[in-house]
């Protein structure tokens, strides 16, 4: 071996962990990667060093927030906020699952103008006017997921309107095999609104070959489309040839289910099965809180989920 | 792969090597390929010429020691070889990220400044998961962080809360509070008022026990637990931590004997009580206990406003096994406040 001192090295006093010697950067990126909740809760909390981490707008560039059903809505939003306020307009990503409302979409919108991506999943109080209004308000999104979440072709089609760097749609719902169900409101919305499309998710949607047809018309980028559980479409002969020709990636109505991040369970009822659960699967609806929830409580500011 | 090793004579064997200098002064030789899988060795060795000798061996950053040094080497020397699968490379990780926190930090420290990104990241998530779920108290612990912060700054952002009707209930039940107190030291050695007086507290703090919503059916509860509670606090030293260092406190300040009862609280405040009840000249004690008193109710209400925000919160998700949430302090303190509530 070369003539190396022996490798006790330069050990502190004591025999513990040496934080101090991490930069700044690094210490945001180990911290960002615990989510927002928990750099606000615990992490800021620590000491100096950390704080200003934490409060540096930086660490708030990217906001990834998921109601686990710890607490209640309130507090989410609450944080949610916070935690805009904390990247002082520097926000370009936002994520928000289970918990948002119209209100604090405005909010990210009206502090964000710099937002490039924005994806809300099973946000069910958020309306299709609330998202569309805070939604085209950002002028650079280029990224837009409405996963179970509900908007309307109309509500589509002023967004795509006023986003026009708009390249990533997700806009995922339960997939209908029965009762059949056509509609091609989202696609004919997409089609007019969204040119520059390169990346579409419509997992679960209700067009039919026509929207599919507007759709290939109006979006000549399309790079990847994702049409699993488009019971409606027929993907075969000319249609079949037509997407494969132009778009690299395109996932059949039929294809596998396991890379998709959301339950998949498929709505499929006959006509006399009037108490099925209509809409959104019991697996995704249902956490455990409400086996806990006393309705005896007596505070008000306390929203009871929405359960269908 | 020393110097005056023979095999490095030999043409067959003639690798070619980096020479690396360590912060502590001493060199070593390593195989290029393994080295110049750092870019900063990389660009060292590309953009300056260095490394090609021992007189111009490469000088790495302060944070790389010997040991470190050799670490990630083994790191680079695995993960050079171009053939191995992406589940080869993933265990090889694994196994790697085993050693103490101490160790971790400083490889993660190292492997930033030679810019080694993907070592970086795997460090980085490593150092995550240690850290996430962790009071901020434990994570001092571990990471030996100085405790530097004001009260204040440890309860934000919560404190935004303040307008919560709880909290100015909460704040006006104190202000009762400490008026009782008041009233209680002028009277404290007649004993006919300290019945009324033990009463009225013992009924805030139930009262603000019984907001707790997985015991709490409304205010006519704290009624029937109020009698319950002046019976059975003296006793009890169980799960209701705070409701009863409350009264056991105000009881310490009758009786002159300090309590020894649940005390999760970092601050003695039984000191605070013992000067108090030895004197007896009311006059004199009303002011010196002012400043005393009213320090100690501060923290008491920041305490208090503490486990509200955190009983407030629970609640508000339906207080589940309060696992990861805490405002601050220890463990002990939230599934104490987790029990209580089922005990009243």
């Amino acid at each position: 071996m070369a003539s190396s001192s022996p490798p006790t090295a330069m050990k502190e006093e004591g025999d513990y962990a040496n934080w101090a010697e991490l930069p700044p950067e690094l210490t945001s990126s180990i911290l960002h990667r615990l989510g927002a909740i928990e750099i606000v809760e615990n992490a800021q909390k620590v000491c100096r060093t950390w704080r200003r981490v934490c409060k540096d707008p930086s660490m708030w560039r990217k906001i990834v927030m998921q109601n686990l059903g710890e607490f209640g809505d309130t507090y989410y939003e609450k944080l949610c906020r916070y935690a805009v306020d904390c990247s002082q307009g520097e926000l370009v990503e936002i994520s928000l699952c289970h918990f948002a409302t119209d209100s604090l979409l405005s909010y990210v919108a009206d502090s964000s103008s710099n937002l490039r991506s924005l994806k809300v999943a099973k946000c069910y109080e958020i309306t299709s006017e609330g998202l569309m209004e805070a939604v085209s308000k950002l002028k650079l999104l280029e990224e837009l997921e409405v996963s179970y979440c509900s908007v309307s072709g109309e509500s589509l089609k002023v967004i795509g309107k006023s986003c026009p760097n708009l390249k990533t749609l997700k806009k995922n719902c339960v997939g209908y095999r029965r009762p059949r169900d056509e509609c091609d409101d989202v696609a004919l919305a997409i089609a007019e609104s969204m040119p520059g499309l390169r990346h579409l998710q419509v997992f679960g949607d209700r067009l039919t070959d026509a929207g599919l047809n507007a759709i290939l018309d109006g979006c000549p980028n399309l790079e990847h489309l994702d049409l699993r559980q488009c019971f409606n479409v027929n993907l075969v002969g000319d249609l079949e040839k037509r997407c494969l020709e132009r778009i690299k990636v395109v996932r059949r109505p039929n294809d596998s289910v396991h890379d998709y991040p959301f339950d998949a369970t498929v709505n499929d009822v006959s006509s006399d099965d009037d108490d099925y659960l209509y809409g959104f699967s019991d697996v995704d609806v249902m956490s455990e809180d409400e086996f806990y929830y006393d309705d005896a409580s007596d505070n008000s500011d306390f929203d009871p989920y929405d359960y269908y | 792969m020393s110097e005056s090793d023979p095999d490095m004579m030999k043409p067959e064997t003639m690798k070619s090597y980096i020479w690396l200098q360590t912060s502590d002064g001493s060199v070593q030789q390593v195989e290029q390929e393994v080295a110049m899988f750092c870019p900063m060795i990389c660009q060292e060795v590309i953009h300056n010429g260095a490394g090609s000798s021992e007189s111009h061996a490469i000088s790495l950053p302060q944070r790389v020691n010997p040991d470190m040094l050799s670490l990630i080497l083994d790191y680079c020397r695995f993960h050079q070889v171009p053939g191995r699968s992406n589940k080869e490379r993933k265990s090889y990780d694994e196994k790697f990220m085993r050693m103490d926190t101490k160790r971790l930090c400083e490889l993660t420290s190292a492997a930033d400044s030679l810019q080694l990104k993907p070592l970086v990241d795997i460090t980085s998530r490593a150092l995550a998961r240690i850290i996430e779920g962790k009071s901020p108290e434990e994570i001092r612990d571990i990471f030996h962080l100085p405790d530097d912060l004001t009260e204040e700054e440890k309860l934000e952002p919560l404190k935004n809360t303040m307008d919560d009707p709880r909290i100015r209930l909460l704040n006006r039940l104190y202000a009762k509070k400490r008026k009782e107190l008041k009233e209680r030291e002028r009277l404290k050695n007649v004993e006919i008022g300290e019945h009324v007086d033990e009463r009225s507290v013992d009924d805030l703090l139930s009262f603000i026990n019984s907001r707790d919503p997985k015991t709490s059916k409304g205010k006519k509860k704290s009624k029937k637990k109020k009698d319950q509670k002046i019976d059975s606090s003296n006793d009890r030293e169980g799960p209701e931590d705070f409701h009863d260092k409350e009264s056991h406190d105000l009881h310490s300040k009758q009786q002159g004997v300090e309590e020894t009862g649940s005390s999760m609280r970092e601050v003695p405040e039984d000191d605070i009580f013992m000067p108090k009840v030895a004197g007896s000249e009311d006059g004199d004690i009303d002011d010196e206990i002012d400043p005393a008193m009213k320090e100690m109710l501060d923290r008491e209400v920041e305490d208090f406003a503490r486990r509200l925000n955190s009983n407030w919160v629970c609640s508000l998700g339906q207080e589940r096994r309060p696992v990861h949430f805490s405002i601050n302090g220890n463990r002990t303190t939230r599934q104490h406040i987790g029990q209580s509530s089922g005990h009243n």
